[in-house]
C-alpha cells in the first residue's frame, strides 16, 4: 500500500512536473510570440501565401483574363514538351555554377586582399567601399552601364578602349557572348557580398596566430592556406549555399542586359518563367515552371545542408581561441 | 499567461491597424466627394508615349474644363476633375500595371493603348464597349467624323472598345546630307520620296546606295532600325506579300514564304551588304538616336513621331535639340520603299485609342470627356506637337496643323498605311519573329534555319495560328 501510495504520489509529482514543463513551454512561446509575431506575419504574407497561391495557379490556365481555370496537370505536361525547356535547363546549370565560382572565389581573393594584404584599414575599407558601389547601384543603373560599355558600336566604351590600344575592329559583345557577360555582370556584384563577410570573417582571426605562423616561417601563401581558409571555412559554406539558392532564382540583371537572348541562349529557368508570366501572359504555365525551380532549390538547399552538416553549420562557427 | 494573452491580442490589433493603415482607403479608382451643391467625380488618366505625347492626357485635363461648361449649363450637378500621368518607358509593364490593378476594381479610369492591344484587354473584359455612347448618345457630335479606318483598328469582333486618339505613319527617313556629298543634285533628292511612291526606287535600290556611301566613308551605317521588338517587323512582312491574320477564322498567320522573304532582307542588309551593324538590336535607343542625329546613318526606319521628339530631346551632343529648319535641311522623309519594282511602298500605322476602364463609376462622363478631347483643335495640338497624324478630316484642316509643313507631307502615308492585327497572341508572334530577325542579323542562322526555329517556337507557344505556303 505503502509502496503504491509512494507510486501514486511519483506519478502526481511527475504529472505536476510535465504540467509545469507544459506551461513553461507555453509561457515561453506566448513570451516570444510579441517578438517573432510582426516577422512571423510577414513571412506569412509574403512567403508562404504567395508560395501556396503560385502552386495552385499553376494548375490552372491563367491567362491575360486573369482568371482561375483550373486544368490540372496541363502545364505541367506542356513543361515536358517545351522545346526550350532543355536548352533553359543547360544555360541555369552554367550560369550558376560559373557565377557561383565566381561570387564565392573572386569574393574571398578580394577579401584577402583588402583585409590580409592591405594592412592600413582604412585604404582596405576604401578599396572594399568601391567593390559595393555596384550593389548599392539600382539593378537598371547598373544594367545599363554595362549596356553602354558593351555598346557593339565604336562608341561602346570597350570597343573604343580595344581600338585605340589594338585596332581591333568594334565587336558586339551582348550578341556574340551573352552568357559570359551576364555571369560576369552577376559574378562582380556577387563577388562583393561574398568579400565583406569573408573580410569580417578574416578581422576575426586573433592576431596571434598570425604571429605565430610568422614565426614558423610561413610565407603569406602558407597563411592563407593553413590559417585563413581553415577559418574560414564556415563562412565559404554559408555563402555557397546561400549564393547557389540566390543564383537559381536570379533573372533581373540577365532580363536587363540581354532579356535571355540571342536565341534564348542567356534563358535562365528563373527568368523564362518571368517570360511566360508577363511576357507572354501565361500566368498559370509561368507558375508552372517557378514551382519546379522551387523544388529544385529545395532538392539543392537539403542536398549542401547534408554535405555541408547542418547542425555543425549552426552550432560550430564561432572561432575558438 | 493572461499578461502574454493580453500583450498578443495588443499587438496583434496594432498591427491590424497599420497593415490597414498601408492599405488604400478606397479601392475605388475614382473618388466622388460631395460639396454642398455638386458632386466632384475624380478621373484618373493615363497614357503612355515618348515625353513629347504627354498631350493625350493634357488633352483630358483641358477638356474637363469644357465638359464642366457644358454640364453646368444643363444643370447636371456633377463636375470632373482629371489625375493624369504620363508614362515612358515600358509598355507591357504600363498594361500589367492596369490589368492586375482592374482585378482589385481600381485602375485608371481613362487610358491609352496601342489599338493592337484592343482584342486582349476586350476579351480580358478590362475596357467597355462603347459602340452605344459613339452611335447613339448626345456625345456622339464629337466623334463622328474620325476616319472609318481607324474605327476599325479600335474594334475586337465587329464591336469598338476604343476611340481613336491618333495615327502615324511608318516612315523611311534619309540624311540629304550624305546624299549630297555622294553627288544627288538637291531635284533628286526632293524627287525620292515621289519615287519610293511610285515604286521605282525599292529595297534593293535603298540597299546599294547605303552600301556605297559606307564603303565611301559618307556613313558610318548604312541603314538602322529600331532595336527591339516592334510594328516595323511585321510592317516587312506586309511588304514582302505576307498575311498575318486571318479575318474568316480569326486566326493568325504564319506565312513561310513572306517570312523566309523578309527574314532573307535582314541578313544580307547585316551580314552579306554590311550596311547594318550586326549588333543592332543591342544597340542603345538613345545611341542610336544620338548617330541618326549626328549624321552617322544615311537611312533610319523611324516615325512620324521621331521628327517632334528630336526637336524635344537632345540627342544632338553639339546641337542638342534640333531645330526644324536643320531637320529639312538634312534629313528626308518618304514611305518605307516596295520589295520590288513596280510594288506598292507602305507604311504601317499603329493608332493609339482611348479606352474606358470596365470598373470606372461614371462611364456616361468619361466618354464625354474622350469625346470632348477628340475634337479638332485637342487633336491638332497633340499631332503638331509630338509628330503624329490627326484622327479626322477636319482636324486636318485646323489651322495649326495645316501650318505644319512636316504633317502636311506625310498625310499622304495613311494611303499607303497597314495595320496589325487585333488578336491577343499577336504580341508573341512579333516577339518570337523579332528573335529570328535578330538571329539571322547577327549570323547565327541562316534564313532557312531560322525560319525552322521561328515555326518550331510558334508551334511550341501560340494556339491560334495557321500555316500558309
Amino acid at each position: 500500500m505503502q509502496y503504491y501510495m509512494q507510486e501514486r504520489s511519483l506519478a502526481v509529482s511527475s504529472a505536476k512536473e510535465a504540467a509545469e514543463i507544459y506551461t513553461k513551454k507555453h509561457n515561453s512561446f506566448f513570451a516570444a510570440l510579441p517578438f517573432i509575431g510582426p516577422f512571423l506575419i510577414l513571412v506569412i504574407l509574403f512567403y508562404l501565401i504567395p508560395v501556396i497561391l503560385t502552386i495552385a495557379m499553376s494548375f490552372t490556365g491563367m491567362d491575360f483574363t486573369l482568371e482561375w481555370k483550373f486544368k490540372g496537370l496541363a502545364n505541367y505536361l506542356k513543361l515536358l514538351g517545351d522545346k526550350n525547356a532543355r536548352l533553359v535547363a543547360i544555360n541555369t546549370i552554367k550560369y550558376v555554377v560559373i557565377t557561383l565560382i565566381i561570387n564565392v572565389g573572386f569574393g574571398f581573393v578580394l577579401a584577402v586582399t583588402t583585409a590580409y594584404f592591405i594592412k592600413r584599414e582604412n585604404m582596405g575599407l576604401l578599396f572594399q567601399t568601391i567593390w559595393m558601389l555596384p550593389r548599392m547601384t539600382p539593378a537598371v543603373i547598373y544594367a545599363l552601364l554595362w549596356l553602354w560599355f558593351l555598346d557593339p558600336t565604336e562608341y561602346g566604351m570597350l570597343n573604343a578602349l580595344l581600338g585605340n590600344l589594338f585596332g581591333a575592329p568594334p565587336r558586339d559583345w551582348i550578341l556574340t557572348s551573352p552568357m559570359p557577360v551576364v555571369i560576369i555582370a552577376n559574378g562582380l556584384i556577387g563577388a562583393s557580398l561574398g568579400m565583406v563577410v569573408f573580410s569580417a570573417a578574416i578581422k576575426s582571426i586573433p592576431e596571434a596566430y598570425f604571429h605565430a605562423a610568422s614565426v614558423d616561417g610561413a610565407t603569406d601563401w602558407d597563411i592563407i592556406r593553413y590559417v585563413v581558409i581553415p577559418f574560414l571555412r564556415w563562412p565559404i559554406m554559408f555563402m555557397t549555399i546561400w549564393q547557389t539558392l540566390s543564383l537559381v532564382t536570379s533573372y533581373e540583371y540577365i532580363l536587363l542586359i540581354t532579356d535571355g537572348g540571342p536565341l534564348n541562349k542567356s534563358e535562365v529557368w528563373a527568368l523564362y518563367s518571368y517570360h511566360k508570366a508577363f511576357g507572354s501572359y501565361e500566368f498559370g504555365y509561368g507558375a508552372a515552371i517557378s514551382v519546379v525551380l522551387v523544388a529544385i532549390a529545395v532538392i539543392i538547399a537539403l542536398i549542401m545542408l547534408k554535405v555541408f552538416g547542418y547542425d555543425a553549420l549552426m552550432n560550430r562557427g564561432k572561432t575558438k581561441v | 499567461m493572461k499578461g502574454s494573452l493580453k500583450t498578443l491580442v495588443i499587438i496583434l490589433l496594432s498591427l491590424g491597424l497599420i497593415l490597414s493603415g498601408c492599405g488604400k482607403g478606397s479601392t475605388d479608382s475614382e473618388e466622388t466627394a460631395t460639396a454642398a451643391d455638386t458632386e466632384s467625380v475624380i478621373f484618373q488618366v493615363e497614357s503612355y508615349g515618348s515625353p513629347a505625347d504627354a498631350t493625350r492626357v493634357t488633352n483630358l485635363e483641358e477638356a474637363a474644363e469644357e465638359l464642366n461648361k457644358i454640364l453646368e449649363e444643363k444643370g447636371d450637378n456633377r463636375r470632373v476633375q482629371v489625375k493624369s500621368s504620363h508614362v515612358s518607358s515600358g509598355y507591357d509593364e504600363y498594361n500589367q500595371k492596369f490589368m492586375l490593378a482592374h482585378k482589385t476594381g481600381a485602375g485608371a479610369d481613362i487610358r491609352t493603348i496601342s489599338h493592337s492591344d484592343v482584342a486582349m484587354m476586350a476579351e480580358g473584359g478590362y475596357i467597355l464597349r462603347l459602340d452605344d455612347y459613339i452611335n447613339n448618345s448626345e456625345w456622339s457630335k464629337y466623334v463622328e467624323d474620325i476616319y472609318p479606318n481607324l474605327w476599325d483598328a479600335a474594334k475586337w469582333k465587329s464591336n469598338i472598345f476604343g476611340v481613336p486618339q491618333d495615327t502615324e505613319a511608318r516612315t523611311l527617313y534619309f540624311r540629304k546630307d550624305i546624299l549630297r556629298k555622294l553627288g544627288w543634285s538637291e531635284e533628286d533628292i526632293a524627287a525620292l520620296p515621289g519615287k519610293i511612291e511610285k515604286g521605282e526606287f525599292t529595297l534593293d535600290d535603298m540597299t546599294n546606295l547605303a552600301r556605297e556611301a559606307v564603303s565611301r566613308g559618307l556613313a558610318k551605317a548604312g541603314i538602322y532600325h529600331r532595336p527591339n521588338n516592334g510594328a516595323f517587323f511585321p510592317a516587312m512582312v506586309y511588304n514582302f506579300g505576307g498575311k498575318l491574320f486571318d479575318q474568316d477564322s480569326n486566326k493568325l498567320v504564319f506565312d513561310r514564304k513572306a517570312i523566309k522573304a523578309t527574314l532573307n532582307y535582314f541578313h544580307k542588309l547585316a551580314q552579306v551588304d554590311k550596311v547594318l551593324p550586326t549588333g543592332m538590336t543591342s544597340m542603345e535607343w538613345r545611341q542610336i538616336h544620338q548617330n541618326w542625329v549626328e549624321g552617322d546613318v544615311l537611312f533610319w526606319y523611324g516615325g512620324t513621331w521621331h521628327w517632334a521628339e528630336y526637336q524635344s530631346v537632345e540627342y544632338h551632343r553639339e546641337l542638342g535639340k534640333l531645330t526644324e529648319d536643320y531637320m529639312f535641311e538634312n534629313i528626308g522623309y518618304a514611305l518605307i520603299p516596295a520589295a520590288s519594282k513596280g510594288s506598292k511602298p507602305l507604311s504601317l500605322s499603329q493608332p493609339y485609342v482611348y479606352v474606358i476602364n470596365s470598373n470606372t463609376k461614371h462611364p456616361d462622363l468619361a466618354f464625354a470627356l474622350v469625346a470632348i478631347s477628340s475634337q479638332p483643335r485637342y487633336n491638332a495640338k497633340h499631332a503638331v506637337g509630338s509628330g503624329h497624324l490627326v484622327i479626322s478630316p477636319t482636324a486636318a484642316e485646323e489651322p495649326v496643323y495645316k501650318e505644319s509643313t512636316f504633317l502636311s507631307d506625310v498625310q499622304y502615308m495613311l494611303e499607303y498605311t497597314r495595320l496589325q492585327p487585333n488578336h491577343h497572341e499577336f504580341g508573341k508572334f512579333t516577339s518570337l519573329l523579332f528573335k529570328a530577325i535578330q538571329a539571322v542579323e547577327i549570323g547565327e542562322y541562316d534564313p532557312e534555319k531560322a525560319l525552322i526555329w521561328l515555326e518550331e517556337q510558334v508551334r511550341n507557344d501560340i494556339e491560334e495560328i495557321e500555316f500558309i505556303n
